[in-house]
């Protein structure tokens, strides 16, 4: 994690878009800041994708506007564009080219040609440990490999901001290693700013400077890690609870000394108790449950960890 | 058993997902059934009656052939599937008209008949047995028409003409024969023997009068296409537009694998992205037109005519192939509506264009629509080059208007263009 922050070089303000009746991203406005690695963190459809898609210029959002440096992003500004490298989700790769094929075509787009080219296939390659593998047709990679040759695909035109959409989805370990290894080089050794979308908790712990978590479209919270998990105190205790219950329970527990908060959880049969410390609130939780009669299904306890902070912040866990 | 049905039913609510594919699978049995009832409803309706029926029209020159010519051309014109075309504009048509007529492609065959044919067959020499030189009833045929269309006009005009000109021979000579050594006889006598020479009159023994058939003047070759030279044109064409298909799943395919949505985020426009993807199937468009040909020429020895005629319609012929299937890339939602959108397409237009079937035996709207088709174009290019020996000059009609629905078809595309 680079500590060089110098300013923002990826402003969103008030950006907005639908798709019919859906709004997918709800009124997003943040910075990226020049040289960090900032993270993105939600579950499947929270609004990820679409907001990294209008950060990188695929389409205009419904409202707001998005500028990288002094350029304004749009799907028709090139010199935007040209400072951005994009590593989508999808393998986005001919499987009929081998690895050097495929990096030539796409540095060829991105304007690189001769011994340019050359040189810059040869050092993507390097980077993510496919020289050896480069002649071969990208449809014969493992997943892994795959992963890596596109973060490559990405890097070839050496943009000032890197955008991953979930660079290891479907990883291997090996495979993942040497992801966060590659994006930990680029930033440190290169300057790279890295925006860096996952839905994985751990991944964001050790790679990011920042989190912005988003649900439903909305940025709910957008901090460092060590932060956000302060901010969260000593932890979560998950009860599963009869819903019949759950305006007596809410009440009974929001008195105890040692819990800090009472909210919902992911569905009507959990509640989200946040306490200073989890495993000591939780006697006070269970002696008070019994006391009052009330019924506990199940016992959880959340760790303090973004995680928690997730759960804290959207009722639901990562992975919901 | 449980996991075959559950991919069956996943298989039933990915097709309900995709209505548009569903459409046009249920589409494509119900338009070849309209389309080619409408385009052969003349061929199919022997029964009914004449005037309903789709004749073939056949621009006819009697002028000063007399008597003898006007009977030929009403026996022909009460003939089943034939309707004799004596005017235009209101003006009875010359030999150079019909000529003309048929040169222009309006009409695929046309009579002239040759002047003095009545007075011919006045001469007393011939009544008298002599041989005198026969006159020659033209029959002009477009180059690039079949034998089946011209074999049945030409089969009618010989018998008409075998039971017209040989029943007015047998009569004239008869009664020239009658008045020397019959004269004597009794009145009921004679009668009865005038009958029986009238029925035994009717064409016997050699005409004087021939048909020939020819092309119209201007058409420099004259010789008539075979069954490859007339069909090399409509394989290829129809071959052509197929690219279509292929174009289609390439598009989608790339779109599925994600490397469009990372073009979208190149620092490129759509028309770079469209126009690239044109090229290599131009290409292979261009080359599989070469192939074609050539194996038309090397397996058949098929005269290729006008090389340079040949090339420039086969360049607008492939890229207004290329750009097609670009355009129906854009215009479908998925890769099977896009497919089966090719398929009807370009077999639609196809049978409308005349690559399955003469454009000039189908009724005058269907014509009219099939002017509409970029194939019927193409083909009337290949035969002008191929069967009417034109060269660079006589097809570049053809050609722009190729280059015109390439244009459009391609603006469509780039316009539609969609990265996912």
């Amino acid at each position: 994690m680079s500590s060089a922050n110098n300013g923002a070089l990826l402003r969103a303000g008030g950006v907005v878009h639908r798709y019919g009746d859906l709004t997918a991203v709800d009124d997003v406005t943040l910075e990226v800041r020049r040289g960090e690695v900032f993270g993105l963190l939600g579950p499947n459809g929270a609004g990820k994708s679409t907001l990294i898609s209008i950060w990188s210029g695929m389409f205009e959002p419904t409202a707001g506007q998005v500028t990288v440096g002094d350029s304004q992003m749009s799907p028709t500004s090139r010199a935007a564009k040209r400072r951005i490298g994009v590593v989508p989700q999808d393998i986005a790769l001919y499987e009929k080219l081998s690895g050097r094929q495929n990096l030539r075509f796409f540095g060829r787009v991105y304007g690189l040609s001769g011994r340019r080219l050359r040189e810059r296939v040869e050092a993507v390659l390097d980077v993510v440990g496919l020289s050896d593998r480069g002649n071969d047709q990208a449809g014969t990679y493992s997943g892994g490999m795959q992963r890596r040759l596109n973060l490559a695909a990405g890097l070839l035109h050496e943009p000032e901001l890197l955008i991953l959409d979930e660079p290891t989805v479907g990883v291997d370990p090996q495979s993942r290693n040497h992801i966060f290894d590659n994006v930990e080089r680029l930033n440190r050794d290169q300057g790279v700013t890295i925006v860096y979308t996952t839905h994985y908790m751990e991944e964001a712990e050790r790679l990011c400077d920042r989190v912005a978590i988003i649900d439903h479209g909305k940025i709910v919270a957008l901090d460092t890690p060590r932060a956000l998990i302060e901010s969260l105190g000593g932890g979560v205790i998950q009860i599963g609870i009869d819903p019949g219950q759950r305006e007596q329970v809410t009440e009974t527990l929001a008195s105890l000394e040692s819990v800090q908060a009472v909210g919902p959880g992911p569905d009507e049969r959990l509640l989200n108790i946040e306490a200073a410390s989890a495993r000591h609130a939780l006697v006070d939780v269970m002696q008070a449950m019994n006391a009052s009669a009330l019924e506990v299904e199940t016992v959880r306890i959340l760790e303090p960890n973004l995680e928690s902070v997730f759960l804290r912040f959207t009722g639901r866990s990562l992975r919901d | 058993m449980r996991v075959t049905l559950a991919f069956t039913i996943k298989e039933f609510l990915l097709l309900l997902r995709d209505p548009g594919g569903l459409f046009v699978l249920f589409l494509m049995p119900v338009m070849f059934m309209v389309i080619f009832s409408l385009a052969l409803g003349g061929l199919f309706e022997e029964g009914a009656a004449r005037g309903s029926a789709r004749a073939l029209e056949v621009p006819v020159a009697t002028g000063g052939a007399g008597e003898v010519a006007e009977q030929v051309v009403e026996q022909l014109d009460a003939t089943q599937g034939l309707a004799m075309v004596r005017e235009q504009d209101g003006q009875a048509l010359t030999a150079d008209a019909v000529a003309q007529l048929v040169a222009d492609g309006e009409y695929p065959v046309g009579v002239v008949f040759p002047e003095g044919l009545t007075a011919l067959l006045e001469d007393p020499r011939i009544l008298r047995g002599e041989q005198v030189q026969p006159l020659e009833v033209d029959v002009i045929v477009d180059p690039a028409t079949t034998a089946q269309v011209t074999g049945p006009l030409e089969g009618a005009l010989s018998a008409v003409l075998q039971q017209v000109v040989g029943r007015r021979l047998g009569e004239a000579g008869a009664a020239a024969w009658f008045e020397q050594v019959a004269a004597g006889l009794p009145a009921e006598v004679r009668e009865q023997l005038a009958a029986s020479m009238q029925q035994d009159g009717e064409g016997d023994g050699a005409l004087p009068v021939t048909t020939r058939r020819r092309v119209p003047p201007g058409v420099e070759r004259e010789q008539f296409p075979d069954q490859f030279q007339q069909n090399a044109a409509g394989y290829t064409v129809m071959g052509v537009f197929f690219i279509a298909t292929v174009m289609i799943e390439s598009i989608f395919r790339e779109r599925r694998s994600g490397a469009m949505r990372r073009l979208r985020a190149a620092p490129v426009g759509r028309a770079p992205i469209v126009i690239s993807k044109l090229i290599p199937f131009y290409v292979v468009n261009f080359v599989q037109i070469v192939l074609m040909f050539a194996i038309a020429r090397l397996a058949f020895g098929l005269d290729l005519g006008s090389v340079p005629g040949l090339l420039v319609v086969s360049a607008a012929l492939a890229l207004t192939a290329t750009g097609l299937g670009i355009a129906l890339a854009g215009i479908a939602r998925s890769e099977t509506q896009g497919t089966g959108l090719a398929v009807i397409v370009v077999l639609a237009t196809s049978a409308l264009g005349g690559v399955m079937i003469p454009r000039f035996i189908m009724p005058e709207t269907m014509q009219q629509i099939g002017n509409a088709t970029p194939q019927a174009w193409a083909i009337q290019g290949y035969q002008d080059v191929l069967v009417r020996g034109q060269g660079l000059g006589g097809v570049w009609v053809e050609a722009g208007v190729l280059l015109i629905f390439a244009a459009v078809f391609t603006a469509i595309g780039v316009w539609r263009f969609r990265f996912d």
